[in-house]
């Protein structure tokens, strides 16, 4: 796929804290560091996987970019405008240019609405086509995701999970955006329907020239889809490489634990396997120093009292670690089926 | 391509949310028997007028405190009118203002619901406080006394009642949004540029609709009974106009009570039997409205 060299959205030093409430006057008394200053771009064209376990602040990132969720602070500049600043009317001329598919099929459909009127809400929204034009635009959306035009008046109940993905992603199409942030689209799906799905996103990212913010917590399907891959703990980007450089050559440990529990189709083929220690620690209250320390295999002093730098370690090969070398060389995945 | 194919879609395999609701309702006997008695109850309200035998006002001293007869079905009461005739228009006036009240009341709280579940903050605290305010006096007390300093009145017992039962909605609806809020498909409506307006008019309050038209539906019955209370006390619907609950009242002396029952088994069957008609419903519809039933 063409991927230019133009950089079509950057999000500099991204913060979002939830407040946590409490005590009679509902004071603030902490904070979920949910995303806790993190910095990417997306070329034009291309798909930045975003990787993490559970709770690590993927989604949340995904919405603070959009701004379904207020940024505590940092920039998100789309196309050389810094979205934060926007105003609502500005904003919602920017919501046609970037698109959202959520994980949870059953849950992103509204269950009173037919499918043709959720996907032609779009249309209605931003008056881009009224009555038979409208009508005719739902038809083409429906039947570039794989449905049939008849589908139109049915509710969304009456499809399977991997059909109302489809209509999700055919909502998000209806307004020809430019970015789409895909939030685990394919998780909640059968594996059999996963291919499907992701095989779907392709190719519309293909014939539409889009490109994609693709959140999952599952390295395989990132692998698939994407050309350049950030690994996200607890609220920080660790790690951020090309794909193919990030699969070969981990620099951060937890890069690597990740790689290594990515299963192999291959039953005979014996590798080592790095298992972490204990959970993620709280969001509530961060350890002191590099965030992975608690169960880094490899911690050092340093790493618990100084965060190491976000830096390049050569041909855009981002990772915070205080090891000088990177993780160790380990045989941990699969090199290629 | 496609993971399975499903119906052709001409229109009549189409199934609505509304449809398979009425294909559940449908399927529950005594709930369906509540809409056909409820049914019944409008039908002889609405056609009073035709259906009666006398006019419920009209006094007849011949014929005053006599039993059923072929003449007077339900017999007549102290001042010769007819029972029956009189339970008919009953149906007019107890039926409306529970209608009338609880439209009012859902009014109020559809409005104060939403905005308070929407906005959230510091004007959800407000409304809500206010809220609390109302359910902290004893209903039945209030109700008397506004009832007793704006004066007895048909048109003022549906306001007292409308305005007092507001925070039940309100509550209903406030917890439905807040639900609603963070569902993903009213996240993907302003991810498309929806204004707020359009999320609540039709994301969010189509969805909490069930919860508060069960809630109407008991509210009806509930406020039948407030007004048959009310009446009960003089405090409601004024005579000679007759109310299931002033004929009650008509009927509270003791002599009335041990010689007369049946000045007053009629209206009292009326409320129960309505009541009853309308729980039914009320509760047939929960279980069809629910949508984790399938």
């Amino acid at each position: 796929m063409p991927v230019s060299d133009e950089i079509l959205l950057e999000v500099n030093d991204l913060v979002k804290h939830f407040p946590i409430r409490g005590g009679v006057f509902s004071r603030t008394v902490g904070n979920i560091r949910a995303v806790d200053g993190i910095s990417f771009f997306v070329r034009k064209g291309e798909t930045l996987g975003l990787v993490g376990e559970s709770g690590c602040g993927k989604t949340t990132a995904g919405k603070v970019v959009l701004r379904l969720e207020e940024p505590t602070s940092g920039e998100v500049i789309f196309e050389g405008k810094n979205i934060v600043e926007l105003g609502r009317e500005g904003m919602r001329n920017l919501r046609r240019e970037m698109q959202i598919i959520f994980q949870d099929p059953y849950s992103s459909l509204n269950p009173r609405m037919t499918v043709g009127n959720i996907i032609g809400e779009a249309l209605e929204i931003h008056g881009l086509a009224r009555g038979k034009a409208k009508e005719k635009r739902v038809k083409e959306l429906l039947e570039t995701v794989g449905l049939t035009a008849h589908h139109m008046r049915r509710y969304p109940h009456e499809f399977s999970g991997g059909q109302r993905q489809r209509i999700g992603v055919a909502r998000a199409l209806a307004v020809d955006p430019k970015l789409i942030i895909c939030d685990e689209p394919v998780s909640a799906l059968d594996v059999s329907i996963q291919a499907q799905v992701i095989n779907l996103m392709e190719d519309l990212q293909n014939e539409f020239n889009l490109t994609y913010l693709f959140i999952a917590h599952d390295l395989s399907v990132v692998k698939h889809i994407s050309d350049r891959v950030a690994v996200m703990y607890l609220g920080k980007i660790v790690e951020l490489a090309e794909k193919a450089e990030l699969y070969r050559n981990p620099i951060h440990p937890y890069t690597q634990a990740l790689l290594s529990a990515i299963p192999v189709p291959n039953p005979t083929y014996e590798r080592e396997r790095i298992l972490l220690k204990g959970d993620v620690p709280s969001p509530a209250n961060p350890p002191p120093g590099c965030r992975f320390h608690t169960r880094c295999p490899y911690v050092m002093d340093i790493c618990k009292e100084e965060d190491p730098e976000y830096k390049d370690w050569g041909d855009e090969h981002f990772a915070s670690c205080h090891l000088e070398k990177g993780a160790p060389k380990k045989e941990v995945i699969a090199t290629e089926e | 391509m496609n993971e399975e194919q499903i119906g052709t879609g001409t229109r009549r395999d189409i199934e609505s949310p509304w449809a398979l609701a009425w294909r559940r309702f449908r399927k529950n006997r005594l709930a369906l028997f509540g809409g056909i008695l409820l049914s019944l109850f409008i039908l002889v309200a609405i056609f009073a007028p035709y259906l009666a035998p006398y006019e419920p006002n009209r006094t007849n001293v011949l014929v005053r405190q006599q039993g059923p007869s072929e003449d007077y079905l339900l017999g007549t009461d102290d001042l010769g009118r007819c029972i029956l005739s009189r339970t008919m228009f009953g149906a007019r006036i107890s039926l409306s203002v529970g209608v009338v009240a609880v439209s009012i009341s859902m009014f109020i709280g559809l409005l104060a619901g939403s905005i308070s579940g929407y906005s959230g903050g510091i004007i959800d605290t407000i409304i809500m406080r206010i809220a609390d305010v109302f359910l902290s006096f004893p209903f039945l007390i209030l109700a008397i006394t506004a009832s007793a300093v704006l004066g007895p009145s048909i048109f003022n017992i549906m306001i007292i009642i409308g305005v007092l039962s507001w925070p039940g909605p309100a509550r209903i609806l406030r917890a439905e949004f807040l639900k609603l809020k963070n569902v993903d498909f009213v996240q993907a409506a302003s991810a498309l540029g929806a204004k707020h307006l359009r999320i609540i008019m039709l994301h969010m309050l189509p969805n909490a609709i069930p919860p508060l038209l069960v809630s109407a539906t008991l509210g009806v019955a509930s406020a039948i009974l407030l007004e048959a209370g009310l009446s009960f006390l003089g405090l409601g619907v004024p005579p000679p106009d007759p109310s299931w609950g002033n004929m009650l009242n008509r009927a509270r002396q003791l002599h009335f009570l041990s010689n007369m029952p049946w000045m007053w088994v009629p209206p009292g069957i009326a409320i129960f039997l309505a009541v009853l008609s309308i729980n039914f419903l009320g509760d047939g519809l929960r279980d069809a409205l629910d949508p984790r039933q399938e």
